[in-house]
């Protein structure tokens, strides 16, 4: 089955980064839904289904560790997996985070950890068995 | 909170941490460099304010004809495709952040907490962004066939 | 049977007892690919990142860049019936060698490259072992699967 994943970044760029790791990871991935700030990333979770969002910390209007918390105060989404994708680096706000029952990524990100964060969330997955990119 | 004073920055500093950024988020080539752009060269400057135990700010300056084949190698777009303006100023704002975000925890040590502001993002020549601030550290560094500056200013 | 692959060149193979190596990678990259479920893998062992720096030279032999050599291996392998989806990649080399410092530093500029490319190729590196200053052997068992390195007495998988 293909997961439905939630990219919340106010960086573009980040969010289309996240997305094409996500795509490179063989894991068999649907739709890839983009919101800028906490907020509309909530707005998002209410009208979609999401299997897994990828949250940045420092965002405008409502930051990483404020939609987390809302988000876990939702019975329907308390159990949701969330992995933070961060320039944090200070271990207090890492510990902190990782107290949510979150995964942390440090930025800058490689395509290997994203792939790391993905395996231990999900198992030892299943190549997709989709077409691949027909570069190379 | 207690004010906390930072570690005194070195230019090597600054280096490693750019070059660590730019090689991993843009793949680009990146070494310790000598010479400073010329003051003429149009660049853009991404400026990243943070705020914590002290506070001050980042800039990254680059030159702007370097900018599209940079954010493009981001985007993992084809070689020659050219990012859209919106493009270049998100992805160089983008880089400035995660360059403020890891080098403000080096001067801090690993446990106190920084909020960092959204970047600006400007262009005008490497000549126009001068410092108020009580104390700016400056390395430049050598990028493929061009150079990029990253500046640390800290408030008294 | 026993594949060496020299500098600037690959091999593909795809028997169950085929061990492909590559000997003294310094600042060059060797970069192994092996699919399971097609039982191919292959070695390359490429020298420089870019063929801007001699056109001439990389219409002789790609395989002497990262940007040339890198998409040629990989077509190969596909045409011997791997599959993207299904590769185990893995690097070695990138070393800096030189006494002093290494001003060029090929090594680091190699391995820049070669993760550029597969950035925009989308493909993963299962493996790898990058940078310091030893030379290093790299070993590909076909029927198997497994990669290796030796340096300096020492063996380690990758």
């Amino acid at each position: 089955m293909a997961l439905n994943i939630l990219v919340v970044d106010d960086s573009a760029t980040t969010r289309t980064m996240v997305a094409r790791t996500l795509a490179m990871g063989g894991v068999p991935i649907g739709q890839v839904h983009q919101a800028s700030n906490g907020r509309e990333g909530l707005d998002t979770l209410d009208r979609e289904r999401i299997d897994i969002v990828f949250v940045d910390i420092n965002m405008p209007v409502m930051n990483g560790i404020e939609m987390i918390d809302t988000l876990r105060q939702k019975p329907e989404l308390a159990a949701m997996p969330i992995v933070v994708i961060s320039t944090e680096s200070s271990e207090t706000r890492i510990d902190e985070v990782r107290r949510k029952g979150v995964e942390f990524i440090h930025k800058p990100f490689t395509p290997e950890r994203v792939h790391e964060v993905m395996q231990s969330l999900l198992g030892e997955f299943q190549h997709a068995d989709t077409e691949a990119d027909a570069r190379f | 909170m207690q004010i906390q004073k930072p570690m005194p920055v070195s230019e090597q500093t600054l280096t490693e941490v750019a070059q660590q950024v730019l090689e991993v988020m843009a793949f680009a080539f990146v070494a310790p460099g000598d010479r400073r752009g010329d003051p003429a060269t149009v660049c853009m400057h991404a400026t990243v304010r943070f705020s914590g135990p002290f506070s001050g700010d980042v800039r990254l300056s680059l030159p702007q004809a370097i900018v599209p084949a940079l954010v493009s190698n981001m985007l993992g777009d084809d070689e020659g495709c050219i990012p859209t303006e919106r493009q270049q100023y998100d992805a160089v704002g983008e880089l400035a952040s995660v360059m403020c975000g890891n080098l403000v925890q080096i001067l801090a040590g690993p446990e106190p907490v920084f909020t960092l502001r959204s970047p600006a993002v400007i262009v005008g020549t490497a000549a126009s962004v001068r410092q108020a601030a009580a104390s700016v550290t400056s390395a430049t560094v050598r990028l493929d066939e061009s150079w990029a500056e990253l500046t640390l200013s800290l408030e008294a | 049977m026993r594949h060496v692959v020299g500098v600037a060149d690959m091999k593909l193979a795809c028997g169950k007892d085929d061990v492909i190596v590559t000997h003294a990678l310094g600042s060059c990259l060797g970069i192994a690919i092996h699919d399971a479920e097609a039982g191919v893998g292959g070695i390359f062992h490429v020298m420089l990142p870019a063929a801007s720096v001699s056109p001439e030279k990389a219409k002789t032999n790609p395989f002497m860049f990262v940007d040339t050599g890198v998409p040629r291996f990989f077509q190969e392998a596909f045409a011997a019936g791997a599959q993207k989806a299904r590769l185990r990649v893995a690097v070695a080399g990138g070393a800096a060698l030189g006494s002093g410092e290494d001003f060029f530093a090929i090594g680091k500029r190699n391995y820049v490259a070669l993760r550029k490319l597969f950035w925009r190729a989308g493909v993963i590196i299962a493996g790898e072992d990058v940078g310091g200053n030893i030379s290093r052997t790299l070993y590909l068992e076909v029927g198997t699967g497994r990669t290796w390195l030796q340096s300096r007495g020492r063996e380690w998988d990758l």
